[in-house]
């Protein structure tokens, strides 16, 4: 045994070798280790699921120890590899979760499992499983994987791409002063991040427990409200006016940016109200209320907080179910298609494009309309006093670019499949936001398993692509892309050459 | 004294004037059409002399002076919006969208949309089953085919044609006016580059018209669908649209006129001039082509697999392909429900057209939409960004054709398009808003921004616009109507000269003097 975990004395392996085994390794050890404690639990209860889950984790948790001993990691790895493994890593989740919905027999169709690993671990807000027929095990599993989808996120978002200096400006890490503000290392920035989710999610579960919504009802809604994934419970847990207060406390602080939480826990005020972003989220929130109040006819105030946790649950991308709260107007629909698809701060669990990427794409215009007056001037963006550097913009370009043909993609995809335009457009907004449940035009909720299964298939890549921001998937989409082309041009070239030496 | 230097210098205001030069002619020849065959004559020749006094007085009572570029954009601003509202006059004075329940505001406001929609070439109608367009004199529909060819090359470069005085800044409003990244300059002179343009587009238009009438066409409908084609308008003589007819020739020409009319003009006069088919050696028309066939093929597959028959889907995806991406807007559905109604298609090919609603067709054409080039150089944009992250200090270029774009256009692009989209977001929200589905307020906002014609949901290819749209909501998508065919910024940017004058005449508040105050203020103090 200990010969088979033993670090193996090979050469160091390549950068991107490295990084997509280390990927798989670090994927499988978190949903294994999902797995186990969901085991654990179960068997305080009926116990059916917890052999299963605990027999899957334990081999797939043993299988990624040995192959995290195997690599050896050279001293610098490429931008573009890091960021492939953290998509393997996220695949990785995403299969074994697939494998142990199979294995516990909670869902018997591949196809189904997939849909709903992904939709778990991408922390979207659609589901095709009957939650009252699940285990205590199988419960834990799904918030759980939620939570651990908005973890991924938020590694990426604060402390993976800025210290690869891909989206340094995106992430707030830079002040005007140079002062970053969660850790001068991306190391230590992830260690204050996971402080920080976790705290949160505890004082959020404790605040559920208190708002009586008993103690496996708390957890759940902890996980699936810190990483905005919307996952509910049995019994409607939500229909309880203090619960509802308490989530929309959640939801706020989970769609503010990481930063903003760590200036709050450290008392940086200042910081805080700097920040442009955290400006335009509150007057979003704020705006989008008023408007949802008044064409909902809102007049009480049990009335003006299920319009705000509506309008929360859209804009943070959680997706927490309420009914229409008066009648239902036809812009309704329209202002939380929109307020899923531009989302909640950049550095937050939230899906969509993100705030600031937003505020970036409004300068730009601005830029543009006052360059068609001054052809040759120059003019740098700044959001909050800081500087965006023109490869961000850049960046961000690229982002809404990538976004829109992401939403278009998949709602082609779903409308060739079967569903009519006005449900495919919804879909295809919320897959790519990470965001749900999708509603119809008057309003009612569509349930994701009246959908054929094709139809869900199809949403699960806009999903995954998503919650890893778009571009490390892309990325890594592109590194696959460039490795086959390299081994067909390899082999072309070997043809070649073969043919001329047979001459 | 000279009686020159007595007149008010106002380069708009002169431009505005020849402009409802040309208006009221239209107006007056469709009066005489009137007069052969309609009930309306009388009020139209008023329409056409009110529109001749106010352009001749202000063209006698004004000179052209130096243009600025935030002059430029005034001048073509308003040159359309009041061409467009004067437009309406025939309309409203002849009482065509008078019916029972419609008070005076709403009747002006589907005036001004009929109208603002003509010149835009846009295709969207207010006329319907409640209303239908065969019940109107042949005056009137000649003025409805008119608005969109005058409106089609631009009502300012026919300005220029005939204002020599403008000198090099007529190339400055024809390069506002223009759709896609600049006009091309076809000859030394601005008003001969204006001239050639018109040249071709007439020549174009007459043999439109005569292959309409060999494909069995009458011949007032023959001229009338030659000159909405050409300018890519979509505004037709029938309820119907091209559907009355039901024959594959007379869509066959109509689909060629509008490819025609959504390429480049500059490559059909370089084509008349040369005597060879230059169009092949452009890289955007060559995309262009291909985006129409690749498009069609997907959506008869997709039409196909969803019941219809091989041929008829074949017939039904190349038309809607082609006035869509052309931003034509007719229709062959002959109708509600039938198979040419791709408001009931399936969602798979009616999302392939929705995206063709926002690329248009080419630079320098008549047609609608972000152009191809624009759409071509993004995607080469955002792959260079993609490729950017694996070699992050590679210089990488966009390469467009033979050659290398230049960073300034590649940002200007991007810029357009982030602004389009946000003038759809908006649009759409607020469309919304006024009491629309989710579905019609976004296709009819992406159609007005677009100049295309039908949207998708309640204002589909056989259905009126008065049945999809509120009448605020009505007037918000003219105005888009007019942001979209001067491709947004102008419009914005018109507003500049009289925000400047507004500012020198308003005492200055308290907080712009603590700003100015804070602007003074030496650095570091």
């Amino acid at each position: 045994m200990r010969t088979l975990f033993r670090r193996t004395s090979n050469p160091d392996w390549g950068s991107l070798s490295s990084a997509v085994a280390t990927g798989a390794a670090v994927g499988g050890l978190g949903a294994s280790t999902l797995g186990l404690a969901s085991g654990l639990l179960d068997l305080t209860s009926s116990g059916a699921d917890a052999w299963s889950l605990l027999s899957g984790s334990v081999v797939a948790g043993l299988a990624s120890v040995w192959l995290f001993r195997r690599v050896r990691s050279p001293r610098r790895h490429e931008a573009a590899d890091i960021l492939t493994g953290v998509t393997v890593a996220f695949l990785g989740m995403v299969l074994l979760g697939t494998l142990l919905y199979l294995l516990t027999g909670t869902l018997t169709d591949p196809r189904d499992a997939l849909f709903e690993s992904a939709a778990g671990f991408s922390t979207t807000a659609l589901t095709s499983l009957d939650v009252d027929a699940l285990g205590r095990g199988m419960l834990l599993f799904r918030a759980g994987s939620q939570w651990v989808g908005g973890l991924t996120a938020l590694l990426l978002g604060v402390a993976i791409l800025p210290a690869l200096s891909t989206d340094r400006e995106l992430a707030d890490r830079h002040t005007g002063t140079g002062r970053k503000p969660l850790a001068p290392s991306g190391g230590r920035a992830a260690g204050n991040v996971l402080r920080l989710y976790v705290g949160f999610t505890l004082l959020l579960g404790i605040g559920y427990l208190v708002a009586g919504a008993g103690p496996l009802g708390s957890v759940l809604l902890a996980a699936s409200t810190a990483s905005t994934g919307g996952f509910v419970g049995p019994g409607q847990p939500l229909a309880d006016p203090a619960v509802q207060w308490v989530a929309i406390l959640g939801m706020f602080v989970a769609g503010a940016s990481m930063v903003i939480l760590w200036r709050i826990v450290t008392l940086q005020w200042q910081g805080i109200r700097r920040s442009a972003e955290f400006r335009t989220y509150l007057l979003l929130l704020s705006a989008g209320t008023l408007l949802l109040g008044w064409w909902s006819e809102a007049g009480g105030p049990d009335e003006w907080r299920e319009t705000l946790f509506t309008l929360l649950s859209a804009v943070t991308t959680t997706g927490f179910p309420m009914e229409a709260v008066g009648p239902w107007a036809t812009a309704a629909p329209v202002l939380l298609l929109l307020a899923a698809a531009v989302g909640p701060m950049t550095g937050s669990t939230g899906g969509g494009f993100q705030l600031f990427r937003m505020l970036g794409l409004v300068k730009l215009a601005r830029r543009e309309l006052m360059r068609q007056l001054h052809p040759s001037l120059i003019a740098r963006i700044r959001i909050g006093g800081v500087v965006l550097s023109e490869a961000s913009v850049g960046r961000i370009v690229l982002q809404q670019f990538l976004f829109v043909a992401i939403v278009v993609g998949t709602t082609g995809a779903v409308g060739i499949l079967g569903l009519d335009l006005a449900t495919a457009l919804a879909a295809g907004v919320h897959a790519a936001a990470t965001a749900g449940p999708v509603r119809a035009l008057d309003g009612t909720f569509l349930e994701a398993a009246s959908w054929s299964r094709p139809v869900r298939l199809a949403l699960v890549p806009a999903m995954l692509i998503g919650r890893l921001a778009l571009y490390p998937a892309l990325v890594a989409i592109g590194t696959a892309a460039t490795g086959i082309q390299n081994r067909l041009r390899l082999r072309w070239r070997w043809n070649a050459l073969a043919k001329g030496r047979d001459r | 004294m000279n009686p020159a230097n007595r007149r008010w210098t106002s380069t708009t205001a002169h431009v505005c004037g020849n402009a409802l030069i040309f208006v009221a002619l239209a107006m007056a020849l469709s009066a005489l059409v009137e007069v052969i065959e309609g009930d309306e004559a009388p009020a139209m020749f008023v329409a056409a002399a009110m529109t001749g006094a106010l352009g001749v007085g202000m063209r006698r009572w004004t000179r052209t002076g130096v243009l600025d570029r935030s002059m430029v954009f005034t001048a073509v601003g308003a040159t359309w919006v009041l061409v467009s509202v004067v437009g309406a006059l025939p309309y409203v004075l002849a009482g065509t969208f008078v019916r029972d329940g419609a008070g005076a505001l709403v009747v002006l406001a589907d005036a001004f949309f009929e109208s603002v929609s003509g010149y835009s070439c846009t295709g969207s109608t207010v006329f319907g089953v409640h209303n239908p367009i065969e019940a109107q004199g042949s005056g009137i529909l000649l003025y409805r085919q008119l608005t969109q060819w005058l409106g089609g090359m631009g009502i300012v470069v026919l300005v220029v044609t005939v204002l020599p005085s403008l000198r090099a800044s007529g190339l400055g409003l024809i390069d506002a006016e223009a759709p896609g990244e600049g006009a091309d300059r076809l000859a030394p002179k601005v008003v001969d580059t204006a001239r050639q343009f018109w040249k071709v587009y007439g020549a174009l238009t007459v043999i439109g018209a005569v292959l309409l009438l060999a494909a069995g066409m009458n011949p007032f409908d023959a001229v009338a669908h030659a000159l909405s084609a050409i300018s890519t308008g979509g505004f037709s003589t029938r309820n119907a649209s091209i559907g009355y007819w039901n024959s594959v020739p007379v869509e066959l020409v109509v689909m060629a006129v509008m490819i025609l009319g959504a390429a480049s003009f500059t490559l059909h006069a370089r084509s008349y001039r040369t005597r060879r088919f230059v169009h092949l050696v452009d890289p955007e028309f060559r995309w262009y082509l291909g985006l129409i066939g690749g498009w069609t093929l997907v959506v008869a597959v997709l039409l196909a697999a969803d019941g219809m028959a091989w041929t008829r889907a074949l017939r039904m995806s190349a038309f809607n392909v082609v006035t869509l991406g052309t931003s034509g807007g007719f229709g062959n559905a002959t109708g509600a429900g039938s198979d040419g109604d791709f408001a009931v298609w399936a969602a798979g090919p009616q999302v392939m057209l929705l995206l063709l609603l926002v690329v248009g067709g080419c630079t320098g054409s008549t047609s609608g939409g972000i152009k191809v080039i624009r759409l071509r150089i993004g995607v080469a944009h955002a792959y260079r960004a993609l490729r950017a992250m694996r070699r992050p200090r590679a210089v990488l270029h966009v390469r467009y054709g033979d050659g290398t774009v230049p960073e300034s256009l590649v940002e200007r692009i991007a810029g357009f398009m982030v602004v389009f989209g946000m003038f759809a977001v908006i649009g759409t929200v607020l469309v919304a808003a006024l009491g629309t589905d989710l579905v019609t307020a976004f296709t009819g906002v992406i159609e007005a921004l677009g100049n295309m014609g039908p949207a998708f949901g309640e204002a589909g290819p056989t259905a009126s616009f008065v049945d999809g749209y509120s009448t605020p909501a009505r007037l918000l998508l003219a105005t888009l109507m007019l942001v979209g065919r001067l491709e947004i910024f102008p419009m914005i940017l018109m507003l500049i000269v009289p925000y400047r004058s507004i500012r020198q005449v308003v005492p200055k508040g308290p907080l712009r003097q603590l700003r100015e105050r804070r602007d003074q203020r030496p650095m570091g103090a």
